[in-house]
């Protein structure tokens, strides 16, 4: 049964991850907006990486597999970044 | 269902799933718009002669953009994919596309599209803002009343379209990644599946946002967000999502015709490209370069200096390989043997039109030169030499494979009469437009208001030299249109003619599915094909039979795949064909969309019955199930879903006809019915129907055998399934990226932190509880969801039941505690999609996920039906099923651990 216990950590991590993200914000939101905002974002990410790899089972797939969605995300950040930044 | 009647009966067409009849089908249905696109066309210019105003403004308005509209989306990508669904199958050595049940609903699914953007000509008129549909020109506030309906059908029958394209692209790379024949390496696939390879992967990607953009378009039209309406950066947020797509699009539409060229220059020049390596890599280039280059088309709006720089230099970097490709083609020219069939006319004509398209188009890529063409003809002539460029090469395309599809030569004199005619026509037509390149881009009347000033001197000339140039145009436009009546002449004469034809008809052809009969057999070839051995050869369990064409020599150094046919027959171990051609679903799926489609169209005053239009159909659905399955409990005779299927079958014939009747009742049944409620029956009874067929569909035995003996890299040990899911879901985080990318975008714009503040709504009402309690509930469910998985793979049914279960009642906790967040919000607080622009983005974003978690609990209602069947156990193809379901329901997941932060905690 070590695929369900593995299930079963990565369960806990990553409701673990969403109370520390709580936990920012009721903390250190307000005093340090920037610095708390990239950490929440970063964990975030964090999160949709552990529920890929493990969940979606992105690690045991052929590694190009991987590639596709990072070309999805890239775009997604290109369109966000360079609409964001042209009106700065 | 199977069996696939003959090519003379209507039903075939109605059924079939084969690549070359949707080949067939595509290639009609794309000329039939083209007709439709090139009588507007032909309108504008005639609008255009002295006195010759026969439309109002308004109507030129639509007649300009329906052109613009139906060209790029109804004829010139379609019309490639004809081409792309005949031979790129063909050309890979392989049976069919990988899901041949979905390409047929690419298929309808295009075909309802483009009736639903005519039909917006009849609903009080369509969209007027031309084909970019610059918001916020069109949301209702700007609108008159009379054009709202047809305005949302065409921003509707848009996103159907591109609900196709989405469909077709998964399919086609899913096809050409894994299905190549043995040996096929991906680098020597034939030029013109590479570049449709190219092709869909800037389509998955790029149509993702328009998709997002129609979805925000039609959601101010529909439900009164108001993204566009913002004054912050609403506009603008409009522009670089259309733009971001649009670009790509130009590429899309003319990349196809590139590989296409480049088959029709190798073939009649007798060799292979010069330079092939490089061409393939700077198709390669541009495919990934055209995605950060939109901004040129934004040149005159207010993004700041520094990136409109950025983009200058991007847009020329763009253009350097497109020049090495078209040197690579007229070397090639110059140092093969040039034969001047009416293809390579064809061909060589669009390169010419390319070259002048291309060079002018690097002007408007330099700033301060756009800061003039901008809005001008000259944009006109650039972009039509460009894309006309590409619809010349696939005319060439279709001279150069008609007798392939056909079996049957046409008349070489009438094709290359009509090159020179269009050729002619085409320069009378757009050349003049460089000239008089200050004529307005958006007049229906230049006239009298243009004025021509003489360099360096203070004399204007008002109108006069514009008349005659646009009066030779308007010349140039009747040729161009006539020299096609000798192409359809040509073409259905020869059709009944004995002018037969048997493998190839060109001497020196490369590719695979020229060492077939005209037109192939169903399963086209007549063994297994595999390249094993650097040519290509049949494998075959029955008698060795020479089937082949002449065997390529024309200098080739390497033992090329994409070049040398040889034909060879081996022995193989009996490969019987068991695949299923046939099935209604696709049409009939499609259908439903459609009606729900229109019927959406003129819903905006009744959004608050949409919960209905959600949730009857899914109960429509399973009461069909559930009354089927009993049905064979009671009857044990019978058995199985097949029989299941059979009875669905059976109960969508009284359901078409009820909801036939009730939508022409509802005037008697009901006194009183709004116009708008009229429309929710329509989009009601639609939805009722979709979901019916999409149940229907799923059981269905549809038999298509995975590959095997096959070239897949670099997709080696994934299903098809797989890969296909996963591009589809590539293609969802382009999707969900834009929506919240348009959130970011307009929060940034507007000031990041004062946002809520902002809102009409008090601040302690903006708290991160309801979205925390809705993470660990989504979380909790995502982890059932795999638990279900590793119970299914150690076949214990009781398991994988109970954690189904469990995954439903996750996401049912999720709704209930958002709708408890809602109510507050709109029934307490007063704050609502509509009251600012932090609540159409707040709503609608929350609103679409939300809508994602119930289409997933309809599917896991879904499986926990089949599994108490005892279906997903085992080894079969079945049994991935859950896993399938798992990636789907996994994404919606990740897409809320994202959400989370940016509505609930920032
Ligand atoms: C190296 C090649 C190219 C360059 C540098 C280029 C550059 C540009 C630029 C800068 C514009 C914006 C002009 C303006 O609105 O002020 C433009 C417009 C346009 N281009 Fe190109 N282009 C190239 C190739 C193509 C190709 C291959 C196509 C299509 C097959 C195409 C289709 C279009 C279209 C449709 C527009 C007009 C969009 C509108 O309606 O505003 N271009 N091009
Ligand atoms: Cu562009």
């Amino acid at each position: 049964m070590s695929s369900i216990r593995l299930y079963t950590v990565v369960f806990v991590a990553l409701s673990a991850l969403t109370t520390v993200q709580f936990a920012l914000e009721s903390i250190l939101l307000d005093e340090l907006y920037g610095f708390t905002m990239a950490v929440i974002l970063t964990i975030s990410t964090v999160k949709a990486g552990a529920v890929g790899a493990w969940y979606m089972h992105l690690i045991d797939e052929p590694r190009a597999i991987t590639y596709i969605v990072i070309a999805g995300a890239l775009g997604v950040v290109a369109l966000t970044a360079g609409a964001a930044y042209s009106v700065t | 269902m199977s069996g696939l009647p003959p090519k003379s009966s209507v039903k075939r067409w109605l059924v079939t799933t084969n690549h070359k009849d949707i080949g067939i089908l595509y290639l009609l249905t794309s000329l039939f718009f083209l007709i439709g696109a090139g009588v507007l066309a032909l309108l504008i210019r005639v609008q255009w002669l002295p006195g010759g105003s026969v439309l109002t403004g308004a109507e030129y308005n639509q007649v300009v953009t329906a052109h613009g509209l139906l060209m790029v989306f109804w004829f010139l990508s379609p019309f490639a994919f004809a081409f792309a669904n005949y031979f790129v199958p063909l050309q890979i050595g392989a049976e069919d596309l990988a899901f041949p049940r979905l390409n047929a609903m690419s298929y309808w699914l295009y075909l309802f599209s483009g009736l639903a953007m005519v039909t917006s000509f009849f609903q009080g008129g369509t969209h007027q803002g031309g084909w970019t549909l610059y918001a916020p020109l069109n949301v209702p506030a700007f609108v008159p009343r009379v054009a709202e309906i047809g305005e949302t059908t065409a921003v509707i029958g848009l996103a159907l379209f591109v609900t196709s394209v989405t469909l077709g692209s998964v399919n086609f790379l899913t096809t050409i990644y894994r299905m190549r024949a043995d040996g096929l390496r991906m680098r020597d696939v034939p030029l013109f599946s590479l570049s449709i390879l190219l092709t869909v992967w800037m389509m998955l990607f790029a149509f993702a946002a328009l998709l997002a953009a129609s979805i925000l378009l039609g959601s101010d039209h529909l439900l009164g967000t108001q993204y566009f309406l913002s004054e912050s950066g609403g506009s603008l947020l409009w522009t670089h999502l259309f733009w971001f797509f649009g670009h790509p699009e130009v590429y899309i539409v003319f990349f196809p015709a590139l590989g296409a060229l480049a088959e029709i220059v190798q073939t009649f020049s007798g060799r292979r490209l010069v330079g092939r390596k490089w061409f393939i890599i700077a198709m390669a280039l541009v495919t990934i370069q055209s995605f950060i280059v939109w901004m040129h088309h934004m040149f005159l709006t207010a993004i700041n200096l520094p990136i409109k720089t950025v983009f200058m230099v991007t847009t020329i970097g763009i253009s350097l390989p497109f020049d090495l490709m078209v040197f690579a083609l007229i070397y090639t020219m110059i140092k093969g043997k040039v034969r001047w069939t009416t293809p390579f006319l064809f061909a060589l004509g669009a390169l010419l039109f390319f070259i002048i398209g291309g060079i002018t188009g690097v002007f408007l890529g330099a700033i301060v030169l756009d800061y003039q063409f901008r809005g001008t003809y000259w944009v006109v002539a650039h972009f039509h030499y460009v894309m006309a460029s590409g619809a010349v090469a696939l005319i060439g395309a279709l001279y150069y494979w008609y007798p392939k599809m056909t079996g049957k030569m046409y008349n070489q004199f009438l094709g290359k009469a009509h090159f020179v005619l269009a050729f002619i026509g085409f320069n009378m037509l757009y050349f003049p437009m460089f000239i008089v390149w200050e004529t307005p881009r958006r007049y229906s009347d230049y006239s009298s208001q243009v004025v021509w000033e003489v360099p360096f001197t203070d004399f204007a000339i008002v109108d006069a030299g514009f008349t005659v140039f646009h009066q030779i145009a308007t010349v140039g436009a009747f040729l161009f249109a006539a020299s096609f009546l000798i192409m359809f002449y040509n073409l259905v004469k020869s059709l009944y003619s004995d002018r037969t034809v048997e493998e190839s008809p060109w001497a020196y052809t490369g590719s695979a599915e020229w060492a077939t009969d005209s037109p192939p057999p169903l399963e086209n070839f007549p063994g297994k094909p595999t390249f094993a051995n650097g040519r290509l050869n049949f494998l075959t369990g029955t008698e060795a039979t020479d089937g082949g064409v002449e065997v390529m020599e024309a200098d080739r150094s390497e033992p090329a795949t994409d070049g040398g046919v040889a034909s060879q027959v081996e022995e193989l171990p009996d490969h019987s064909h068991d695949a299923d051609h046939a099935s209604w679903w696709p049409l009939l799926l499609s259908a439903g969309l459609l009606v729900t489609a229109l019927g959406l169209s003129g819903l905006e005053q009744s959004y608050v019955l949409w919960p209905f239009v959600l949730s009857v159909p899914v109960f429509v659905a399973a009461v069909g199930v559930v009354g089927a399955r009993r049905y064979v409990a009671s009857n044990p005779e019978v058995s199985g879903s097949t029989t299941t299927h059979k009875l669905l079958v059976l109960g969508s014939v009284p359901l078409l006809a009820g909801l036939l009747a009730a939508f022409h009742a509802q005037h008697g049944i009901v006194d009183g019915f709004t116009e708008a409620n009229r429309y929710f029956f329509v989009a009601l009874g639609g939805l009722v129907y979709t979901v019916y067929a999409f149940v229907a569909m799923g059981y269905e035995s549809f038999e298509v055998p995975e590959p095997e003996l096959n070239e897949a890299w670099p997709f080696e040990g994934v299903t098809n399934t797989k890969l296909g899911m996963w591009l589809f879901l590539g293609s969802d985080i382009i999707l969900f990226g834009a929506l919240v990318g348009s959130y970011v975008f307009i929060r940034f714009q507007s000031g990041w932190q004062d946002w809520w503040h902002d809102a009409g709504l008090p601040e302690a009402a903006h708290q991160v509880l309801p979205g925390l309690i809705n993470t660990y509930l989504l979380l909790a469910s995502s982890f059932t969801v795999v638990l279900a998985l590793a119970y299914a793979r150690r076949g214990h049914k009781r398991g994988t039941m109970t954690f189904l279960g469990l995954t439903f009642l996750g996401a049912l906790g999720f709704l209930a505690n958002k709708a408890y967040e809602w109510n507050e919000f709109i029934n307490h607080e007063g704050w609502t999609q509509t009251s600012d622009v932090m609540g159409s983005t707040f709503f609608l974003s929350t609103g679409i996920h939300a809508a994602h978690v119930i289409i997933g609990m309809v599917i896991v209602v879904f499986l926990f039906s089949r599994a108490s069947e005892g279906a997903y156990w085992g080894e079969d193809e079945d049994a991935h099923t859950i896993e399938y379901f798992g990636l789907y329901w996994h994404f919606v997941d990740i897409v809320w651990l994202f959400l989370f932060p940016m509505f609930y905690i920032l």
